[in-house]
């Protein structure tokens, strides 16, 4: 049986699941609490040595990056094909992953780490969490928690962190007036990457992601949104952060 | 027909060379040069992708009206699409692997890479430019990202704490390939794949730029590995130099710091122009001196003058190149 270790569905952990969902893949969920360091448990390092979520286990193989573990659902398991056939759009998709992966998301993660997921722990006793961060084994992991738990980012970080984040919305907006999905033509693994970071965005850059500013965005969250699986992937969402999709509902007033 | 716009065969656009040559792929040459700004220029091929490139300068593959950019999804188009060799072996699982080495090792080794090697090799080539000039040129560049990586060189912002600092990001990807190869003699799986080429790419100045972390003693079984690559026919080709000067595309090879041979590769000016073989063939063997010179130790040909001297002058910063690059990884 495939087994998939996540968290919510959101960012990485939300990847494997919509892809799984869309190929309509079972698997044995396992839930990691993230504000609990679930992943940073003894047990789970076992698997993943890393402390990283999510992760996919097929048999005795163990996937730990969820981008390329996308394409290997997409790749190794029945049901409809999630990358295009056409090399340009393939290479698109691609591209616009690493775009989402490596630039785009984590601005949007350190802002929201500094805003949600800082705040959420801090409330924890504070050796706790030093004992905590000690148990990370990436030292990047362990810096990026260290500035959320006790509220380090600079605001230099933080200014151009938001800046990456307004000028990539603008990007993609440019891009869907050019191209329906992603990587053209067809919904494709992009779109369900691109969903993961930015499903919350109306929400979160309520003044540089909306109807007026950015409306072939609000179109592209709409219609994956509507998609059945999205549906049944967000409803696997426990907290309030997964339940901000609803906003994608055509006719929702924020 | 594939149109690669490359520079020198150094990290990024190495990448390329080698999956094209490993499946003696036809292509058409391009070589530019980018400290001079010539990706900037409005004739070369461009789109939203390539404007952005994530890895600030790289290669860029023409294929009909597409425009394709970043050297480890260019290393995926060549394996899968165009014939040849397969660069790709194996299912699902290694391909996965080779995807995950290669989004691994270019977020993590091909930063610190190419900004040590900014540092070393390009910062004294641009030093030596008028500064005015080169500042007002760098003011131009959009977007911001890729014009603070031109400043940071011109800047000097990368002094001695900031190299460190870089460097020692390095020893977790380092250390990561070292223990891969402990397992097999190739990343992605039993077999050589696009995953080699794009790791032998980046590793292969380490123990130039590194040389700390990059060495026998430390890292006994990457050394072993660029010793491996490098003598791939594909790879010794371009690894060796690819350069280009006016009309004529060349490949060179170099053992020890003498040509071996000088292969046309592409040729932009009418075949008439394209001088004959025992034209190329007085290369072999020669080494960088004052004799490898028109008029002096290389005969000219009649009637394309234009060809020979940038042949001439083309070798000739072959062989510099090699001397800085190919040779900082001695043979055992």
């Amino acid at each position: 049986m495939l087994k998939l270790y996540h968290w919510e569905p959101n960012a990485n952990s939300g990847k494997p699941m919509l892809t799984l969902a869309e190929k309509g893949v079972e698997y044995e969920s396992h839930y990691l609490d993230l504000l609990k360091f679930d992943q940073h448990q003894p047990e789970y390092l076992k698997l993943n040595p890393d402390g990283t979520i999510p992760a996919l286990v097929h048999g005795d193989r163990v996937l730990t990056e969820s981008t390329p573990m996308m394409e290997y659902v997409d790749e190794a398991f029945d049901g409809p094909p999630l990358r295009p056939t056409d090399p340009v759009e393939r290479w698109r998709m691609r591209w616009w992953m690493r775009f989402f992966d490596a630039y785009f998301a984590p601005s949007l993660s350190m802002i929201g780490w500094s805003v949600f997921i800082g705040p959420a722990v801090r409330q924890r006793d504070p050796k706790e969490l030093a004992a905590a961060i000690e148990r990370i084994p990436l030292e990047s992991r362990r810096i990026a928690w260290r500035k959320a738990m006790f509220n380090e980012f600079s605001a230099e970080e933080l200014a151009e962190s938001k800046r990456r984040v307004v000028f990539s919305t603008g990007v993609l907006e440019q891009h869907l007036t050019r191209h329906p999905f992603i990587a053209g033509s067809t919904f494709s693994l992009g779109d369900i990457n691109g969903f993961n970071l930015g499903y919350a965005l109306p929400l979160s850059q309520l003044d540089h992601c909306n109807d007026a500013k950015t409306p072939h965005i609000m179109e592209w969250l709409r219609k994956i949104y509507e998609r059945p699986a999205t549906k049944a992937t967000w409803a696997k969402g426990r907290t309030a952060m997964a339940a901000r999709v609803k906003m994608l509902e055509r006719g929702h007033h924020a | 027909m594939l149109e690669l716009y490359h520079w020198e065969p150094n990290t990024f656009f190495l990448k390329p060379l080698i999956a094209l040559k490993e499946k003696q792929a036809e292509f058409t040459s391009r070589y530019f040069d980018p400290t001079k700004f010539e990706q900037f220029a409005p004739s070369f091929p461009q789109n939203v992708e390539s404007r952005l490139h994530l890895e600030r300068e790289g290669p860029v593959l023409v294929n009909g009206n597409a425009t394709i950019s970043s050297s480890f999804f260019l290393l995926e188009f060549i394996a899968e699409f165009v014939p040849g060799a397969v660069l790709n072996p194996g299912g699902a699982w290694e391909h996965y692997q080779a995807r995950a080495w290669g989004q691994f090792l270019g977020l993590s080794l091909g930063a610190g890479v190419s900004a040590l090697g900014c540092a070393r090799y390009l910062a004294p080539v641009l030093r030596g430019r008028d500064q005015n000039e080169l500042k007002a040129r760098v003011e131009q560049i959009a977007p911001q990202e890729r014009r603070a990586a031109w400043a940071a060189v011109i800047d000097g912002a990368y002094d001695e704490k900031a190299l460190a600092a870089i460097r020692h990001r390095l020893e977790f990807p380092v250390k990561r390939v070292e223990g891969a190869f402990g397992k097999g003699p190739w990343l992605a799986g039993r077999e050589y794949s696009i995953a080699d080429i794009d790791a032998f790419a980046m590793l292969i100045v380490l123990p130039d730029l590194a040389p700390d972390l990059v060495n026998e003693q430390a890292t006994p079984r990457i050394v072993d590995f660029v010793h491996r690559m490098r003598e791939r026919p594909a790879v010794r080709v371009p690894a060796s130099a690819v350069s280009r000067d006016g009309a004529a595309a060349v490949v060179w090879r170099v053992q020890s710091g003498r040509v071996e041979r000088v292969e046309v590769l592409s040729f932009s000016e009418p075949e008439d122009y394209l001088p004959r073989a025992p034209f190329y063939e007085q290369f072999e063997g020669r080494a960088l001196d004052a004799e490898l010179a028109l008029r002096r130790g290389v005969r000219s040909v009649a009637g394309a003058t234009l060809t020979a001297r940038s042949t001439t002058a083309a070798v000739r910063r072959v062989l510099a190149l090699h001397r800085v690059l190919a040779e900082a990884v001695k043979a055992p």
